[in-house]
């Protein structure tokens, strides 16, 4: 049954990714934690990202 | 602080015996351990700078997806967010410590469960039947034209129909829904945590409504299975003291 199920195609997946592991997830505040310079900047506008990669592989 | 003792943080799971990757360990604390790789800052230099199809975010991200793959096909998993440097070991005790209760009741929740991505997305629409037939006079043309853009409409509402009796059903199969950024054209964008032993439950429906979906003029997809991401969405405070 799953082989028959269609899949995203490849930039989709890399989205996909991007948006779980650099958007998901549980978030720790607090001086255990070190703050990266622009790491928060990663957290892109995914909207753009979709369109961005999109574009990128036309 | 010291930059040598800097630890990328990948997941919250159970403190047992696990297999991980060269240079991953587990740090625990009573029943819990957080996954930790030590870290060169350098790595994560300028990352604010890159595209995001940019090999190098690609990189890491993937590095950090391969990790907490690696825990959850042995254990369950909470993901931490991308870029969770710790201050060493003593502030990955110090974390569980904080968030104890609140990670083991997550882990609790998401045992023998696996998120899957569910995507309608609408196909090019058929080419418009471009050029109007020699034999029509002008107004036979308008009105086969406005025929078209009825019938276009009613497509559309009966394919939103459709989408949203596809997502009751498997959010019934589901232990909870996650909206997604839709891009344009996908009508649907969903994560699923399903739980395991639904699984074959929950594709059998997606199967049965791909054909009913095609017919309206779009697909549907699935991605996963994948660890919870999209299931992890709270914030871990660790005050001073903690």
């Amino acid at each position: 049954m799953v082989e028959r199920m269609e899949l995203a195609p490849a930039a989709e997946t890399l989205v996909d990714l991007l948006d779980r592991v650099v958007h998901r997830g549980a978030v720790i505040h607090g001086d255990v934690i070190i703050s990266l310079a622009g790491i928060d900047l990663v957290r892109l506008d995914l909207r753009l990202l979709l369109i961005g990669i999109e574009g990128a592989l036309e | 602080m010291s930059a040598g003792s800097w630890l990328c943080a990948y997941a919250i799971t159970r403190n047992r015996p696990l297999a991980l990757g060269p240079g991953t360990r587990l740090v625990g604390h009573r029943e819990l351990g957080v996954v930790v790789a030590d870290v060169d800052p350098a790595r994560y230099e300028r990352v604010d700078t890159l595209e995001p199809q940019d090999a190098t975010l690609a990189e890491l991200v993937r590095e950090h997806d391969a990790v907490v793959r690696a825990v959850f096909r042995q254990e369950p998993v909470l993901p931490l967010r991308f870029g969770s440097i710790l201050d060493g070991e003593d502030a990955a005790v110090r974390l569980l410590r904080a968030g104890y209760e609140q990670a083991r009741a997550c882990l609790a929740d998401l045992d023998g469960h696996r998120e899957w991505g569910v995507r309608v997305r609408r196909t090019a629409s058929a080419p418009p039947s471009s050029r109007p037939d020699a034999g029509l006079t002008g107004t036979q043309y308008l009105a086969q034209r406005r025929q078209k853009l009825k019938a276009d409409e009613q497509n559309r509402a009966d394919l939103g129909a459709v989408a949203e009796r596809l997502r009751d059903v498997l959010r019934r199969h589901a232990a909870g829904r996650a909206d997604r950024t839709r891009a344009p054209g996908v009508l649907v964008d969903d994560a699923y945590l399903v739980p395991t032993a639904g699984e074959s439950a929950f594709h059998g429906e997606v199967q049965r409504f791909a054909d009913e979906v095609r017919g309206h003029g779009a697909t549907v997809e699935t991605t996963g299975p994948w660890p919870p991401y999209s299931f992890t969405g709270f914030e871990l405070e660790v005050s001073a003291d903690g």
